[in-house]
């Protein structure tokens, strides 16, 4: 399961600001199949590969919705953080749970830092 | 009134005990500083001693020969340092180790249970639509994980012809003799002025998207539904130039830039 998520290089920034807001939530998500709803009203299915400390995010193997009504297929996809909307958490996701695990993580990054 | 010997501070029957219970008393000197308890009088003391130190150790005098004055230097600066790093500093850093650095969950904790709230969101320059649903988190972006969503949005009309104009108004109209809420929500849309006037239906968006979002949507093909990914979007209401569409959505992130207001929503 974990080589499925991409290891992500946060810098103390990013780290620090990952802890103090809901971007842990977001890094909580990797590895889960979602939509994300961007800005200019296009979904995105796709599974959220990594996510960074500006909230930008990749995906793999998406399926893009346009409000056309075209559909887009990529393999991977990049996407501009502050151009998401929405991020639909699967209802089978606790969201307490995945928040005091990335912090575990962050708090494990750091110190493996340290080291 | 004769000074009884015992609370007399100078005398040898002084009683410190009698003294510190007997009111209005006070030694002879003006510009004591009283003390609340021991404690307090003994940190006092420590800070004094600390200070006498520091001078102490700044008034050092150099040694006489050249080469030993060199090595005293560099000994005496790190002497010099180890006593002025005073109790106060070290206090200081052992107080900055202790506290708690706030991480999410801790700036989350004034919200202690979940608020049914509704979240005003934004595209660009025009109002998009309310979300309602109970607010698990938050942060100081105003980023929002919302629960239990019913969320009515509107999208400008040359966005989705597919979704269809004509007829899905026929059907609205159609449903709207049989149910008296249906009519309502109708009513207040169709008084809606001319899409000529642009200001006022940024306004109007807002009666409409309230009204659409109290009305219960039931049976599945009153309404045109369209399913995209798992979602299932009910188109409510088309229009020259724009659509509204109701969804309803299990857990959402919200990004705080889109949220232009948040308002507590009164449970029915």
């Amino acid at each position: 399961m974990d080589k499925s998520k991409q290891q992500v290089w946060l810098s103390i920034r990013e780290q620090k600001s990952s802890e103090n807001t809901l971007l842990c939530l977001l890094q909580g998500l990797q590895g889960v199949t979602t939509i994300i709803e961007l800005v200019n009203e296009q979904k995105i299915h796709g599974k959220i590969d990594s996510v960074d400390g500006y909230s930008n995010v990749t995906m793999s193997d998406a399926d893009i919705l346009t409000l056309n009504g075209k559909r887009l297929h990529c393999p991977m996809i990049f996407i501009q953080g502050r151009k998401i909307r929405y991020a639909h958490i699967p209802p089978h996701i606790d969201i307490s749970k995945t928040i005091n695990r990335s912090l575990g993580n962050l708090r494990r990054m750091r110190a493996n830092i340290r080291r | 009134m004769e000074r009884d010997p015992t609370l007399d501070f100078a005398s040898d029957q002084f009683d410190a005990l009698k003294a510190l219970y007997t009111k209005d008393l006070k030694p002879p000197c003006d510009d004591i500083q009283p003390y609340d308890n021991l404690a307090s009088y003994w940190a006092a003391v420590q800070r004094q001693t600390n200070r006498k130190t520091d001078r102490a150790s700044a008034s050092n005098q150099p040694p006489k020969t050249a080469a030993a004055a060199a090595k005293s230097a560099r000994k005496g600066i790190k002497i010099n340092d180890i006593a002025t790093k005073s109790a106060r500093t070290v206090n200081k850093e052992k107080k900055l180790k202790n506290k708690a650095k706030p991480n999410v969950l801790e700036r989350m904790k004034p919200l202690n249970e979940r608020k049914s709230v509704h979240i005003w969101t934004r595209s660009y320059d025009k109002l998009r639509g309310i979300c309602r649903g109970f607010v698990a988190a938050f942060d100081k972006h105003m980023n929002v994980v919302l629960v239990d969503v019913d969320e009515v949005y509107t999208l400008p009309h040359y966005f989705m012809r597919s979704a269809g104009g004509k007829n899905s108004s026929k059907v609205l109209a159609e449903t709207a003799s049989h149910d008296s809420t249906a009519a309502a929500v109708l009513h207040l849309l169709a008084n809606d002025p001319s899409s000529e006037n642009y200001s006022n239906l940024k306004g109007i968006h807002a009666c409409s998207l309230k009204s659409a979002l109290q009305y219960k949507v039931t049976g599945t093909d009153q309404f045109r539904r369209i399913k995209n990914f798992d979602i299932t979007e009910d188109v409510i209401k088309t229009d020259q130039s724009f659509i509204i569409v109701r969804r309803y959505l299990h857990q959402v992130y919200l990004r705080g830039e889109n949220i232009v207001m948040a308002s507590l929503a009164n449970v029915d």
